[in-house]
């Protein structure tokens, strides 16, 4: 019965309950993509290295080298040597070493040079292997392997050209057109920056470049360039070395000489170089975003209190128009109680609607949000990804909602006893 | 402060070395050394500071195998190693000082236990000293150079007070 009364006399007003329900969806939204924003984040982020001991790179920040060794974010401030990564590769805890070389694209995706103990060691999320989703690893010069983004967003299959771009820009002016690679695979999904990534043989990085010694390409002051074609032509002829990587990914036989060597690699001879734990930084990461992310959080929160203050005002106000509708009410038998009742019910009903709808505008703002974020920040957000945390803070909107209802369900209870029925001026 | 469920912690009774009583021994983070190494090192000149890239350790990779399945209870830092995929702390290393102290090396192998997580924990503030509890194995590992590690299954963390 009060229901009824509740649903009639909301659709009777509807259009200022649509403008409210609106204010809470909007906040509740707002609440939520924060939130779920900041756990995909960190979920995101944490998915993407697993295994690894140490990373390896030139002297930076550690936090520096983490995002644009794994992460593909900004770019390195220097290469090391490939002799470096040859030095380290004896020394007695290495199990093994994989050499990283950015500083290429192709479309936006960076390219990334390694060799196959890539797909051999690399892991991401709780220690999972690479593996192909198609097609083989690269096994000769001018073979790239896809990651399962580039492959999709360029609707490139196994065995098509792809030509890459010199530097990291979005867009191909400068190209090694005159040494086209051939793609043999493309790897499965793992919601990682591997996804956007192509990946080929050092060598291969090492044979592009090979005329672009002094900053452009030189083809004809190029010594290596008929190297570079004739090893094209015939694989399995030997190049020169890399001379240059840009970090270096090491897993020790034994864990715990992890800080060891370490700070071995740290006080190297040869040339400034830094080793970082892999899990350490991340954690030092987030305790830096924390600060950012609990602002977020707590501006977010406050909306949401303006958004159900702004609910519990627009019932007050209408209250005074609604003198005429109480006093029926009363004079048909209704209770005082009853009265306030309706109020503490329309309340629950616009939070919860408001919820509803807040929460399906966060899903369509983070359907559409998610690729971008993807190819922009390599942030992978699953906007279906339910938390029990998000059904926390509903449930907490939902209490603050009723408790504010609570102001205008009082307020009617108290007046709807004698105001009304007296005609005031 | 974190408190694992009671039933892990009975599960570990069977430790050989604490038959009799089921509280965990208080380590001391110096019985993880063989008693020669500490002996030299009380003798050990004071640290050059000099490093190369392929310096060896000097046997700090020693463990006493007697703590092997032992319960133990040792008070040290946290160094967070592997993330879960739900961003929480699955291994770590739980280390006598905390931090990066540039002047004298890190501390060695056998001074470092790798802690295993079953369930994964929320990370917690690698600035503050920590009981962790559980059941120290000596890990053999094949590599001759590194011959040994200590890992503790852990079953309890709780802040140092």
């Amino acid at each position: 019965m009060l229901l009824q009364i509740a649903r009639a006399s909301l659709w009777n007003r509807r259009l200022s309950v649509g403008l409210t329900i609106f204010t809470v969806a909007i906040s509740v939204a707002l609440l939520l993509s924060v939130e779920r924003l900041r756990s995909e984040t960190r979920q995101s982020f944490a998915s993407t290295i697993s295994g690894t001991d140490l990373i390896v790179g030139a002297r930076t920040g550690a936090l520096q080298l983490l995002l644009y060794s794994v992460f593909r974010i900004g770019d390195a401030t220097h290469n090391i040597r490939y002799s470096s990564y040859e030095a380290l590769l004896e020394g007695p805890q290495i199990a093994w070493a994989v050499p990283l070389a950015l500083g290429d694209s192709h479309r936006g995706f960076r390219v990334l040079g390694t060799t196959t103990d890539y797909f051999e060691h690399f892991r991401y999320a709780d220690k999972r292997a690479l593996t192909l989703a198609t097609g083989a690893r690269f096994a000769a010069l001018h073979e790239a392997v896809l990651g399962a983004d580039v492959a999709t967003k360029l609707g490139y299959r196994v065995g098509d050209p792809l030509v890459i771009a010199h530097g990291t820009g979005n867009h191909d002016i400068m190209v090694h057109d005159d040494q086209p690679f051939r793609i043999v695979g493309i790897l499965a999904r793992t919601g990682t920056p591997v996804d956007r990534t192509i990946h080929v043989s050092l060598d291969s990085l090492e044979a592009i470049h090979a005329e672009w010694k002094s900053g452009v390409r030189i083809p004809q002051r190029a010594p290596h360039s008929h190297d570079a074609h004739a090893a094209r032509d015939e694989p399995g002829a030997q190049l020169a070395k890399p001379e240059t990587i840009t970090a270096i990914l090491v897993g020790l036989h034994n864990k715990t000489a992890a800080l060891t060597v370490q700070r071995q690699i740290n006080n190297y001879q040869g040339e400034a170089l830094l080793a970082i734990l892999p899990g350490l930084t991340l954690i030092q990461l987030w305790s830096m975003l924390g600060v950012a992310e609990s602002a977020l959080l707590l501006v977010a929160v406050l909306v949401v209190v303006a958004g159900l203050l702004g609910m519990c005002t627009a019932l007050v106000t209408t209250l005074n128009e609604r003198r005429r509708e109480m006093a029926i009410l009363r004079a048909l038998g209704a209770r005082p109680w009853q009265i306030g009742a309706l109020l503490f019910i329309e309340s629950a009903a616009i939070t919860l609607a408001g919820m509803l709808v807040g929460t399906l505008f966060m899903l369509l703002v983070l359907a559409i949000a998610a690729p971008w974020l993807a190819a922009n920040y390599g942030l992978y957000i699953d906007p279906l990804a339910f938390k029990l945390r998000e059904l926390g803070l509903l449930l907490a909107i939902l209490f603050g909602g009723v408790v504010v209802g609570g102001i205008p369900a009082w307020l009617a209870y108290r007046r709807s006893l004698a105001d009304g029925l007296t005609i005031r001026t | 402060m974190r408190i694992f469920p009671m039933l892990a912690v009975l599960a570990l009774f069977a430790a050989p070395l604490m038959a009799a009583t089921n509280e965990p021994k208080e380590l001391d983070w110096l019985e993880l050394m063989p008693k020669d190494e500490v002996d030299s090192l009380m003798e050990a000149p004071t640290m050059a500071h000099e490093g190369m890239f392929k310096q060896e350790q000097t046997g700090s990779f020693r463990t006493i195998p007697e703590l092997d399945g032992s319960k133990v209870k040792i008070a040290g830092y946290i160094v967070p190693v592997e993330v879960s995929s739900d961003g929480q702390m699955s291994e770590f290393f739980i280390v006598p000082y905390f931090g990066a102290c540039i002047h004298v090396p890190p501390p060695p192998p056998n001074q470092i236990i790798l802690a295993r997580l079953e369930k994964p924990i929320p990370v917690t503030d690698i600035y503050d000293a920590y009981w962790i509890e559980g059941t120290l194995n000596v890990e053999q590992i094949k590599n001759d150079i590194a011959a040994s590690a200590y890992t503790l299954t852990t079953t309890k963390v709780t802040l140092w007070e």
